[in-house]
This record gives structure tokens, C-alpha cells and sequence, in this order.
């Protein structure tokens, strides 16, 4: 072995050559020259291939026994030669065919690239600009609206949608109240739907789905106007929509990662179900809620109240309801004692019931009617 | 005769290899010479480099690999060349990524916002998709192997495929199309009207809802299926085969059905009891998690996000049922979507197992009759060697997963449980908080060591079964090597992005 490995390798070895033109091969005679490889046929002068241009059948491992060789001097033709001497040798003379060599210069390129990406995307959010916040409020109205339709279709799944006139009267005239406080000069669209879950939440297009459940447990009008505050918040906010294009992006992302082999985008519905909120956009809407409720002249105790009374439901059941029971352990603290808290922090302002008596009555039988989604008849008054 | 020998400063010369000039006529040896050991690496740093690329590396991984399993198949001791490269993979995936996938992703979008709501149209489109990929993926597949064969070489002389993809894709496409329509067409004529309404909803559970009333039906259609495949292997092997180009010596393929038949009854009668249990279990699982009928225990229906970000304890879990009667649409609980999605995959695996002594015979038939000029090749394959290489694939892949999820697992549980972070809500499709910034990093890390635990199981799963079929290949009769001339032909420019994309990967 020599210990320098710029010395010429000892000697010539045994090879085999093939012009290309046919499967014939020839044995041959091959040595490390200055500048290339020395490929000595049995007639005719020695034929150089520089070791710049040689490429590997396989790339160079330090456990080869054998090579094969071809030349961009010479296409077409190839040569095998036998022998890990030969083979080691080679890497020190013709480097960029290991394949720590090659693996390093396809990669480079790529880490490059994502690395660019990755730098961006954190400059972007450094700055506080949401990309995806900004395409989201660039698609047309009407899009939005379709798409917060079928949101909400997906998720009611089919019940009954709440439509006592004089309820339906009581609810525009507060969501009336409250979008032109926020400035809206379209108001909200509300709808109840006879659903006994307590719940509540926006979809795209400026809409919001209140639930019965939420309405009976509700303890006066405040409160619902205050959740109401909330989903206006996660719609003025553009919430939902971002929450659409980040999840179709993910999805997108995915699949050109899997290398097209991720599973295609699946049930659009389902995506669409995906609304929720992180951490972020919940603490922006209680914000936004906030200030609805002071511009529209509502208390804000009516939000804080809903907000202690979740907290204390959550205390009872140990902070989840049965479907994550199994995840207790993860869970360290209730968020909603701290927004609670969050509220009853704000100052004092002069402020007028929501809705007085007879309205809050009236809202509160707003199921008293129902209409099912598939009927096409209008909902008597 | 050139010297060459030991005393030339090569110690070692490998003696096995033929002479360099065969004489005219002379055997040509298939061997394969490679040991597996390397491959944990090559796999593990592939995973990692398909990970900091965001994927794009794979197409490089994926071509190492090829060019060292090339390497290791022997002819007369040299090894075969490969010649592609990632970027003709990458490019030909991106080509098809945008003509195809992207239009096909969109569309289904635009029709989701068009036609809001209505499942009928989002279906219609679903299922005109997939029988466009369908059509698609006969073609894909020849385009593939005109690909592999463009960029293989011996002794230089390239290999190539002198056809139409087109040709064979419509082949693969109506060969099996028209069994499966027919029967499909004499299912639906006995699917009574108020189970329409279900079968648009829950599409992937109409055969096993008929498997309970008429099974008769469908056991038949079964079978009908699936006694025209090896006519139809036999046709596409032909058709294929005989497009193959060594230089410029066009391989034969002359061999008969009647051989094949001969030997099917096994695996035709199992194949079909195979996949009528499955049907069978897929109704089971889908009747016990109440899917079928308004059975009062029915899970809860995953409520939306509420103003608190999560979902409202509720108190009464049946009130859904009792308050307005039957909830319109039904759903697939996820529980019994694993449980359908595990089933069927035990059932391709058991259909592998006991499909495996035919497709030996098979594999040994098409050899025998595959001729290169005056040789003929023969195969040695047996049945219990195929099964035993795909249930010991098939176990790899799973136990890399498997470990890989765990190890995951394990980790996100001791950093939660020890206090280090906080999880807020874990995300379930249509639950509320979506997943904060520490949610998305342990996800990710899952994510990842799933990749590279797939990887090195893909890897090893290629070279075994690279290492089976080729060292049970032999080639026997004179092959004259000086009459087999390079051919002109040099290819396709791109790599096959169909095939990518339609993940049809052998090697």
C-alpha cells in the first residue's frame, strides 16, 4: 500500500474493456497516470481517460471489490476492473466518485433551498405579517360565504335549524347592534340550530352558528352576546379562513413531500371541519370581543360569567369532556379561568342590556320552530 | 493475449468471471453478487437526507439504491449499469405533478365550492378521477420500466422498450374494467332504492351491506373477476415482453395459458374466500360501531369548536338521539376506519400467501418461454420461497413502523408527563384547538422517525427481493454477445413521473 497517496499505484492491473458498439469485451492493461487513467488495449497506443471525467456504475464505497468505469470522453464504451486495491486507490485519484461526494453535491442544493425557505418564512413572522391571513382575505366574498356554508353544513350534520320569528327578530336586531359597532356595514348573520351541545363557532363568510344548548344554559342575554362577541372576533379576524388555506396548504405540502405518494386530499368536508383555533387566534378574538362588546354598549360580565361558568364545568368533569378523558394527564391548566380572569380585569363602562326582558325571552324559545335542512319550504312565521 | 495476472500487482483476480472473448455461443451467467449489510446505512441516511430536503432528496436516494442493486446483478461477472439520475425522477415528477395531480386536486375543490353540500356530484367527481388514474396506471407502468430499461446498461449496451405505452395501459385498463363493470352492473341491478341513498354516503361499505343480502351475488362476481387474471398476466406479459430490447435483440415470449389454468383452482377458490371474509369482517366492524342501523349506544358525533376552544362537556351523551330521532348523515367512526383499513391490509397479505405457489408457476412459465435469440431463461422461484420473502417484507415494514411510532410515542409521553411541555386539546378531525407550536414539533419528530424508519424497511425489503428473483434466474443456451449491437434508440429524456406519482415501485 503506498502511503502516499499521490503516488502512482505500483504497477498495472487487470481490466476489461467494451467500446459500446457491441457486447464484446477485451482484456486490458490499466494504470493510474498523472492525469488519468491509462487503458492499454493489445494493439494500439494507450488510451487516457481523465479522472475529471470518469463516472462510477455505483458510487465509490470504501468496501468496493470491483469498479466500473465509463468516460464522458468516450461514450459508450465502458470498463470493469476487479480488485479493491484498485478501487481504493481510485477514490484518492478520482474523489468525486465516493459516495460521500456525490450524496453531499445532490444534497447541497436542496438544503440550500429549504433553507432559504425556512430563513423567509421566519422573517415573515418575525414581522407579523401573516401571509396566509393575507390570501385569505383576497378571496372574494362570495367564495367565503359558500365556503362558510358548507362549513356549517358539515358540521351541524343535518339538524334542524332554529326559526321562531319572533326569536329570528331578537337575534338580527342584537347581531344588527353589534356588527355595525364592529363596524361592519354587513351585519353578521346568526343562526340557532337545535342542537343540545353547548357550543358555538364561525365559518367563513361572515356567519356564526349558535347552538340551543348554548342558549338555555345561557344565564341572560349578556352572555350569548358576549359568545357572540367571540365568534365575531374569530370572523373579523379572518380565523376561519386562514384555518381552511393553512389546512389545504398543509395537505399540498404533505403530498409533495411524500413524493406524490401521500393519499390525495381527501374529503374537502372534512377539511373544512378542521376549524380549529390555536392559542394565538383564541386569545386575539377574546381581544376583539372585548372591544365589540364596549363600542356596542353590552357589559362585559356577560362574557366573563360564560367564561367562569365553562371553567367550573371543566373543574367538574377534570377539565375535559369524557371523549379526551384519556388524555388527562397531558392537560396542565384550564384556559378558561384565565380568560375569565382576562375579563374582569377590563375598566367600566356605561352600558345597556343586550336585550331587554321580552327579547331574551323571545330568543330563548327561538326552537320553538324548526325547519329541517332539506326542506325547501319557508319556515312558518 | 494481454498479460494479466497475478504478478501485475492485482492480488486478487476473481477467477469466476468468464473470459472476457466467450466464444461465439457461448452461456451467459446471471448472478447476484451483494451483501445486504451496507444497506442499513445507505437507508438510514437516505431518510435523513429525504427529511432536510422536505422530500425532494428522495429522488437521489431513490436512485443510489437502484445503482447499487444494478451493481450487484452479475452477467459473466460484470455488473449491470445504471445510468438515471434524481433530477430526470425529479423532473419527470414535477411535470406529472402539475399536468395531473395538481388539476385533479383543484378541480375537486372547485367542485366542493360549486356544488356545496352535495355529496352526489363530490362522489360522481371522486370516482371519475380514480378511473382516469386507473386508466392511467397500465401506461404508467410500461413508461416506468421504458425508463429503468433506457438506463440500464451491460458492457454499454443499453436496454430499451420498443412500444406504446398507450397501448399497453389500455390493455391493463379493459382486461380487468370489463369483468369488474359487468359485475358491478349485475350488483347494482339488485340493489334495492332505499339503499341508494346509503350507498352514496357510505360508498366503501355498499359490497359488504350486499355480501349480508345477497351473497350469492357477489361471491360469483368474485370469482368471475378473478378467473380471467392469468389470461389477462399472459397477454400483458407477451405484449411487454416482447417490446424488450437487449441492444438490438428483441426478446420472445412464446408461451400458451393453458399451463397457467392448470394450476389456479388453488388460488382461485382461496383468493375469493379471502376476500368475501374481508367483505365480510368490513360489515361486521361497520354493524358494531352502529354505523348500520340506530343502535342507542352510537358514539358521539365530535362537536365543533366552541367559544372555549374546546368541546363542551356534555352531560347527557345521548341526547343527539333522543331530542330529534335519526341524525341525517352518517359518518365512519375513525376507531372503525382502522379497524376496516387493518382488516383489509391482514387480507392482501393472506391473499399474497396463498397466491404465492401460482404466481411461481406462473413466474417459472413466463421464464421458460422468454427467449433471448437461441437461450430461453428459466426461473427457479418456488412458492414457498415467494411466500416466505413476502410475509418476511411485509413483517419488516410493519415492525420498522411499529417501532417507529413508539420510540415517538414513548418520547412525546416523558417529556409531557415530566412537565417539560405543555399539551393543550390533542386535534381529531372536527375537535377543536388546532394544534399549538409544541404540538406541530412533536408531531413532526413522529413524522419523521417514521420516514426514516420506512426507508431503511423499503430498502431492505428492495434488495431482498431484488437478491431472490435474480439469483434464481438463469439463462440457458448460447447467447452471441458479438452479434448484440447497441442500439440507437436512447430513451425517454425524463424519468417516470406517472409511475412517481402513482407510487409503482418495484425498485
Amino acid at each position: 500500500m503506498p502511503s502516499d497517496p499521490r503516488q502512482p499505484f505500483l504497477g498495472a492491473t487487470y481490466g476489461r474493456y467494451s467500446d459500446g458498439r457491441s457486447a464484446l469485451a477485451h482484456d486490458v492493461n490499466v494504470s493510474f497516470g498523472l492525469t488519468g487513467l491509462q487503458i492499454t488495449l493489445e494493439h494500439g497506443a494507450p488510451v487516457v481517460w481523465s479522472y475529471g471525467s470518469l463516472n462510477a456504475g455505483e458510487p465509490l464505497r470504501p468496501t468496493a471489490v470491483d469498479v466500473l468505469l465509463s468516460s464522458s470522453e468516450a461514450p459508450g464504451a465502458s470498463l470493469f476492473v476487479p480488485g479493491l486495491d484498485f478501487a481504493n486507490a481510485l477514490s484518492t485519484y478520482a474523489p468525486q466518485l465516493t459516495a460521500r461526494a456525490e450524496r453531499w453535491r445532490h444534497t447541497r442544493p436542496w438544503l440550500v433551498l429549504v433553507g432559504a425557505i425556512a430563513a423567509g418564512i421566519a422573517l415573515i413572522y418575525a414581522a407579523g405579517w401573516s401571509p396566509i391571513k393575507a390570501t385569505a382575505g383576497l378571496l372574494p366574498e362570495t367564495w367565503r360565504e359558500r365556503l362558510g356554508d358548507e362549513a356549517r353544513d358539515s358540521m351541524v350534520e343535518g339538524r334542524a335549524l332554529c326559526t321562531d320569528g319572533a326569536g329570528s327578530t331578537a337575534l338580527l336586531k342584537l347581531s344588527e347592534r353589534m356588527s355595525k359597532a364592529a363596524g361592519r356595514d354587513k351585519p353578521f348573520r346568526i343562526a340557532v340550530y337545535d342542537w343540545s351541545l353547548m357550543n358555538a363557532f364561525a365559518v367563513p363568510g361572515g356567519q356564526i352558528v349558535l347552538t340551543r344548548g348554548l342558549i338555555e344554559k345561557s344565564q341572560s342575554a349578556d352572555e350569548v352576546a358576549g359568545v357572540i362577541a367571540h365568534e365575531m372576533g374569530h370572523g373579523i379576524e379572518l380565523h376561519p379562513e386562514t384555518g381552511i388555506i393553512r389546512a389545504i396548504g398543509l395537505s399540498a405540502a404533505l403530498e409533495l413531500m411524500m413524493g406524490g405518494s401521500g393519499g390525495t386530499l381527501g374529503n374537502v368536508g372534512l377539511v373544512l371541519a378542521q376549524l380549529g383555533y390555536t392559542r394565538a387566534a383564541e386569545a386575539e378574538a377574546d381581544l376583539v370581543a372585548i372591544t365589540v362588546l364596549r363600542s356596542s354598549g353590552i357589559a362585559v360580565k356577560g362574557l366573563g360569567d360564560f367564561f367562569k361558568r365553562v371553567a367550573d364545568m371543566e373543574g367538574e368533569s377534570g377539565g375535559l369532556s369524557k371523549t379526551l378523558k384519556p388524555f388527562t394527564i397531558l392537560r396542565t391548566h384550564p384556559p378558561s379561568a384565565e380568560r375569565a380572569a382576562l375579563v374582569r380585569r377590563q375598566p367600566g363602562y356605561p352600558a345597556t342590556p343586550a336585550l331587554d326582558a321580552q327579547a331574551w325571552d323571545e330568543l330563548r324559545n327561538i326552537c320553538k320552530t324548526t325547519q329541517k335542512p332539506d326542506a325547501r319550504s319557508p319556515a312558518p312565521q | 493475449m494481454p498479460q494479466a495476472g497475478p504478478d501485475q500487482g492485482e492480488p486478487n483476480r476473481d477467477v469466476s468471471f468468464g473470459a472476457a472473448q466467450a466464444q461465439p455461443g457461448e452461456g451467459l451467467s446471471i448472478r447476484f453478487d451483494g451483501r445486504g449489510d451496507r444497506l442499513l446505512s445507505l437507508g438510514a441516511i437516505n431518510g435523513v437526507l429525504k427529511l432536510v430536503t422536505a422530500g425532494i432528496y428522495s429522488f437521489w436516494g431513490k436512485t443510489e439504491v437502484r445503482r447499487r442493486l444494478w451493481s450487484f446483478t452479475r452477467l459473466n461477472g460484470e455488473p449491470l449499469e445504471y445510468t438515471g439520475t434524481g433530477r430526470e425522477l425529479f423532473l419527470g415528477f414535477l411535470i406529472v405533478f402539475a399536468v395531473v395531480v395538481l388539476p385533479a386536486l383543484l378541480g375537486g375543490f372547485a367542485v366542493a365550492l360549486l356544488f356545496p353540500g352535495n355529496r352526489s356530484v363530490l362522489l360522481g367527481y371522486q370516482i371519475t378521477v380514480y378511473a382516469l388514474f386507473f386508466f392511467l396506471v397500465g401506461n404508467a407502468m410500461y413508461r416506468a420500466r421504458r425508463y429503468r430499461l433506457s438506463r440500464t446498461r451491460w458492457r454499454g449496451i443499453r436496454g430499451a422498450l420498443d412500444g406504446s405505452a398507450g397501448r399497453y395501459g389500455w390493455t391493463y385498463f379493459w382486461t380487468l374494467a370489463l369483468p369488474v363493470a359487468l359485475t358491478l352492473a349485475v350488483i347494482a341491478s339488485q340493489i334495492e332504492a332505499s339503499m341508494w341513498s346509503f350507498v352514496l354516503t357510505l360508498p366503501a361499505l355498499a359490497l359488504p351491506m350486499l355480501l349480508g343480502k345477497h351473497w350469492g351475488i357477489v361471491i360469483a362476481g368474485i370469482l368471475a373477476t378473478l378467473w380471467v387474471m392469468p389470461w389477462r398476466a399472459n397477454l400483458l406479459y407477451r405484449q411487454i415482453t416482447n417490446d424488450t430490447r437487449f441492444g438490438d435483440q428483441a426478446l420472445r415470449y412464446d408461451g400458451g395459458v393453458a399451463p397457467l389454468y392448470q394450476r389456479y383452482l388453488f388460488t382461485w377458490l382461496g383468493s375469493t374466500a379471502l376476500y368475501a371474509v374481508a367483505l365480510l369482517g368490513t360489515l361486521l366492524i361497520a354493524n358494531h360501531y352502529g354505523v348500520l342501523d340506530l343502535s342507542p349506544d352510537m358514539p358521539d358525533v365530535p362537536p365543533a369548536p366552541g367559544p372555549v376552544g374546546e368541546p363542551m362537556p356534555d352531560a347527557d351523551p345521548n341526547a343527539d338521539i333522543t331530542d330529534e330521532g335519526e341524525p341525517a348523515d352518517k359518518k365512519l367512526p375513525p376507531a372503525a376506519g382502522i379497524g376496516i383499513g387493518a382488516l383489509w391490509l391482514l387480507a392482501t397479505l393472506a391473499v399474497a400467501v396463498v397466491t404465492a405457489w401460482y404466481r411461481a408457476r406462473q413466474m417459472q412459465h413466463f421464464a421458460a418461454h422468454t427467449h433471448l435469440g437461441a437461450a430461453s431463461f428459466r426461473s427457479t422461484v418456488t412458492g414457498k420461497g415467494l411466500m416466505w420473502l413476502t410475509v418476511t417484507n411485509w413483517l419488516l415494514g410493519m415492525s420498522a413502523i411499529l417501532m417507529a411510532v413508539a420510540l415517538a410515542a414513548l418520547l412525546m409521553f416523558g417529556l409531557t408527563a415530566s412537565g417539560t411541555v405543555a399539551l393543550p386539546a390533542p386535534p381529531d378531525p372536527g375537535m377543536a384547538a388546532a394544534p399549538g407550536a409544541t404540538q406541530i414539533v412533536m408531531t413532526a419528530f413522529a413524522v419523521a422517525l417514521v420516514v426514516i424508519a420506512s426507508t431503511i424497511a423499503t430498502t431492505f425489503a428492495q434488495f431482498r427481493s431484488a437478491r431472490y428473483f435474480v439469483s434464481r434466474m438463469q439463462l440457458d443456451g448460447p447467447v452471441d454477445l458479438a452479434a448484440i449491437l447497441q442500439s440507437s434508440s436512447h430513451g425517454p429524456r425524463r424519468g417516470e413521473g406517472l409511475a412517481q406519482v402513482f407510487d409503482l415501485d418495484a425498485f
